[in-house]
């Protein structure tokens, strides 16, 4: 009898456990707005929203979605030159410290005309109030005023002259909306009021938080309306559902592929795969225990071979960029020599046939013993202090094929008479190791944005000892002309100082650099065409230096859609497949399983 | 919720007054012990995540330009340049009020976030939990009751076979198998992108993108509850009373269902509660594999930041909701079986 009771008991516990959660799932549905009609291009993100408010948001995920509905003042376009945003035109004063802006007669989406002092709003903002200054503070750290002069003007005023001042990458906001939000501009989620007002291609009409972010076209955005009505960012969390999705049709663009997912859509009918050239660089550090801009001592606990750039230099000749780029990069790559990519061929550096440094181990073994380092007994070479020229190698487990990459400089460095003890560890690790100097080779890498001031700074000595540090090098005369390209308002003059800065610290090799990776992207060409690529020949539809990617996706027309049918076929004959694999392999199992436990009975 | 199984074995138990006595002690002893593990919980989340590598300053800023001082006032936002007992009473101070923190990476209240979580997470587990329990039960009690038959050897076999499999590897190939080549559901989310309109038309989105990732859940889990089962009742098999039940002339069918299932339903009682607890904590391959927005996915990501004070929330409100099942599996125990309470 208890027991009948105890089973009513629980069977109506979980239905109501049952009933709650459905609640709170459709809840959760019932807030979100309603997927408008017309064509919908969805995006499959693989990383998390941190957040839609543009003063917080800092993943690449988020500041995508705030592009495309903040319009900056000025942007960079799939040529990566600086091409007019909400300004139209634009002069520097003759000593460089006054910009003046003239800003173009549009509207934010909500018909309210954007002027001056939208502009005049955003960034004194982001200089006084601190909660504003999560994600763009620094960019603003050499603004002394930001003032709306009248409608159509607005004026920056630096404390020194700043060449890369229209390459400034915040997003404007409309005071009319935000002014009442002055005290949450930090913990505000962005998408309180939906749609959010903005004045990018598309603003956002829906946020299901962790789910997806839905984004409309702005009737009033000034370049004009985009030809698809609806932008969708869905989140997965894995690569491996996305391309699913992809090949379902559940998604029409993915990004961020391994090689293996990447080869898997070739042949498909249906998907378009994009090899776009990217705007990051691999490079191994070298910790040479530069004395640090901090406090002028030597940090961390290198290698002291480290210091001499003979052994630098024969490092450099004992790695075979070439190598990574076939056979850990699978081909989607390319050898790099500077920490400006290719994509940037304005700013990019290639080394002079005298410079250059190439594959060779005998080089590499000569430069050794002119170092002083003799090979020892176990192949291992032996300094003059009796040391062992052992050297820690480290690399971050997000990148998939780090510990490939590991195995092959191992194997180089051996050759030579380099001892390596590899160690893969976290990213968080890493960047603690790296900070600290508390390694000898690490692998690391950043994005380089179309400005190259950014990247240029974190080889000057005063980040050393921050996250923003890169190799730990640390050279006035590099620091001296740091201050000089930044001054440099003429472009030529800037481009000469920025070459010989790199040519700087190649010859003093602050680092290798390795490669430059390509981004692997896929998307439903039966569906989509037209996205613009940056740059323009051959590079990236998504996670650009702006919205052109998404801003010039067209939708294929209907009856051609209808034709194209291969990538559905396709993707049953493979579920089929998988289906037989899947019963076939749980038959063989159960049949095995069966057999041994009769085998166990008798 | 603690209070049902309380009040029930309090009414079960009006007649003798010593064994009631004796229920209250116990009562009172078994929440004392949960609250002194909550309280545990509370200093060890405090201490384990400030243990972990990587510094969220470090992390939060990574690459994007950010200048010393902005650095320092981060950290002096979070509180992270105080030392650590003055974090740790400012952290007891505020949990006394409710509030778990700010999240570093979301900029936002931890409570906020993990709520918003934590109904996918108990809608996905729980459904999966109630369907994995069911068949678990019912194939286990018949594998017992026809032991050794093709049945027997075919759930047994079955079941160990999921059980056995990677999640992720399976989730995958249903994945490709039911959503991508039969076309049958969505490949990943709760809801169809931005949502449904009306309330019927969402529950039927939710139920339809539910399927599979619960489907994988049940394939992976039911094999316990079927092997607990199947053993208690083969241990009830040989006992006197079911001779005398089929003595009395009743059918197999009823000897199985109510005399011999309800008594070997004990042992399994104790692993369906744990499992009860664990609910909340949710399945982190299965919400990897279908995007499903859910708690345990989130507590990884915070893992990688570190974002100490989402973690701190989520250790806590899960081993909260492990300990209250644990208390509410031993009080229940007590209310299924007289054994434990005579002695």
């Amino acid at each position: 009898m208890r027991w009948v009771s105890f089973r009513t008991w629980a069977g109506r516990a979980a239905a109501a456990l049952l009933a709650a959660a459905l609640a709170a799932g459709g809840a959760g549905v019932a807030q979100a707005a309603p997927a408008p009609g017309g064509t919908t291009l969805r995006v499959a993100i693989t990383q998390d929203i941190d957040s839609l408010n543009p003063f917080v948001a800092v993943f690449l995920s988020s500041t995508q979605v705030m592009r495309l509905t903040y319009e900056n003042l000025t942007m960079v376009g799939p040529d990566n030159a600086v091409q007019p945003g909400l300004a139209e035109s634009w002069e520097a004063s003759p000593d460089g410290l006054t910009w003046t802006f003239r800003i173009r007669d549009a509207q934010w989406s909500d018909g309210t005309p954007i002027t001056a002092r939208d502009v005049a709003f955003t960034y004194t903002q982001i200089m006084a109030n601190p909660a504003a200054q999560d994600a763009n503070g620094s960019a603003v750290a050499n603004f002394a005023s930001v003032t709306a002069v009248d409608d159509r003007t607005a004026q920056i005023t630096t404390k020194r002259p700043q060449a890369s001042l229209l390459a400034t990458d915040v997003p404007i906001v409309p005071e009319h909306v935000w002014t009442s939000r002055v005290g949450q501009m930090g913990t505000a989620t962005g998408a309180e009021q939906l749609p959010v007002v903005g004045s990018g291609p598309y603003v956002i009409t829906g946020y299901q938080e962790g789910q997806s972010v839905t984004l409309s076209a702005n009737d009033r955005f000034w370049r004009g309306r985009p030809h698809v009505d609806t932008l969708q960012f869905v989140r997965y969390e894995n690569a491996d559902a996305a391309v699913q999705g992809l090949l379902k049709g559940d998604v029409d663009l993915v990004r961020d592929l391994t090689p293996a997912q990447f080869d898997s859509l070739d042949g498909n009918a249906a998907v378009g795969r994009n090899e776009g050239r990217n705007r990051r660089y691999t490079e191994l550090l070298l910790n040479w225990s530069n004395p640090s801009g901090v406090d002028g001592k030597p940090f961390g606990d290198g290698h002291p071979a480290l210091r001499d750039v003979r052994v630098r230099q024969a490092l450099h000749h004992a790695v075979d960029a070439a190598a990574v780029v076939d056979r850990v990069k699978q081909g989607y790559s390319e050898p790099g020599h500077g920490i400006i990519p290719p994509v940037y061929p304005k700013w990019t550096f290639t080394p002079s046939d005298a410079q250059r440094r190439d594959h060779d181990p005998e080089k590499a073994k000569a430069l050794l013993d002119e170092a002083g380092y003799r090979p020892g007994p176990d192949g291992v070479r032996v300094g003059p202090d009796g040391r062992p020229l052992t050297l820690r190698l480290i690399a971050g487990n997000q990148v998939p094929t780090n510990p490939q990459l590991l195995e092959f400089l191992a194997g180089w460095l051996k050759e030579v008479g380099v001892g390596v003890t590899p160690q893969i560890m976290s990213s968080n690790q890493i960047d603690d190791a790296t900070v600290a100097g508390t390694f000898d080779i690490a692998v690391s890498g950043w994005s380089v944005n179309p400005d190259p001031d950014a990247t240029l700074e974190q080889q000057t000595c005063a980040v050393n000892g921050t996250s923003r540090a890169d190799s730990g090098y640390c050279n006035p005369a590099y620091d001296q002309l740091y201050a000089e390209q930044q001054a440099a308002l003429d472009e030529n003059q800037r481009r000469d100082i920025v070459q010989r800065m790199q040519s700087m610290l190649y010859d003093d090799v602050h680092a290798i650099v390795l490669t430059h990776d390509a981004m692997l992207e896929a998307y439903r060409a039966d569906r989509f065409t037209g996205f613009v690529l940056q740059p323009e020949d051959g590079g990236v539809i998504t996670g650009q230096t702006g919205y052109w990617g998404y801003y010039g996706a067209t939708p294929v027309a209907a009856d051609q859609t209808a034709a194209d049918s291969g990538g559905g076929a396709g993707g049953v004959v493979a579920g089929v497949l998988a289906a037989v694999v899947v019963l076939g392999g749980g038959a063989f199992l159960v049949t095995r399983n069966r057999r041994r436990s009769q085998d166990e009975r008798e | 919720m603690s209070e049902l199984p309380t009040t029930a074995v309090a009414a079960d138990l009006a007649e003798p007054p010593r064994r009631g006595r004796g229920t209250a002690v116990f009562v009172l002893r078994t929440l004392g012990g949960g609250l002194m593990s909550i309280g545990l919980i509370v200093v060890l989340g405090f201490l384990l995540f400030r243990v972990l590598p990587g510094d969220p300053v470090t992390t939060m800023t990574r690459n994007r330009p950010g200048n010393p001082e902005q650095l320092a006032r981060l950290r002096a936002e979070f509180g992270l340049d105080r030392p650590l007992p003055a974090q740790f009473v400012d952290y007891l101070a505020d949990l006394a009020r409710g509030d778990l923190g700010t999240s570093y990476v979301y900029s936002r209240p931890v409570t906020e976030i993990i709520l918003g979580r934590l109904g996918p997470t108990v809608l996905l587990t729980g459904s999966a939990l109630i369907v994995s329990v069911v068949l678990g039960l019912w194939l286990g009690s018949r594998a017992a009751w026809r032991h050794g038959s093709v049945f027997d050897r075919l759930a047994t076999g079955t079941a160990l076979v999921l059980w056995s499999v990677p999640t992720f590897w399976l989730g995958l190939l249903a994945l490709m198998v039911f959503a991508v080549g039969l076309d049958l559901f969505p490949t990943g989310g709760m809801t169809s992108p931005g949502g449904v309109d009306g309330f019927l038309p969402a529950v039927l989105d939710v139920a339809h993108h539910l399927v599979l990732p619960c489907l994988t859940m049940v394939a992976v889990v039911y094999a316990q509850y079927l092997m607990v089962m199947r053993s208690s009742l083969l241990e009830e098999m040989s006992a006197d009373y079911l001779t005398t039940a089929r003595a009395k002339g009743l059918r197999e069918d009823l000897v199985r269902r109510r005399h011999a299932v309800p008594n070997a339903l004990l042992p399994t009682v104790t692993i369906i509660f744990l499992h009860v607890g664990l609910v909340v904590a949710g399945a982190v391959t299965v919400e990897t594999v279908f995007s499903w927005p859910g708690l345990g996915l989130l507590t990884y990501q915070a893992l990688a930041v570190p974002d100490i004070p989402l973690l701190q929330g989520t250790l806590i409100v899960l081993s909260v909701a492990v300990v209250l099942m644990n208390v509410l599996a031993d009080l229940g125990y007590r209310l299924l079986d007289p054994r434990v309470r005579a002695s």
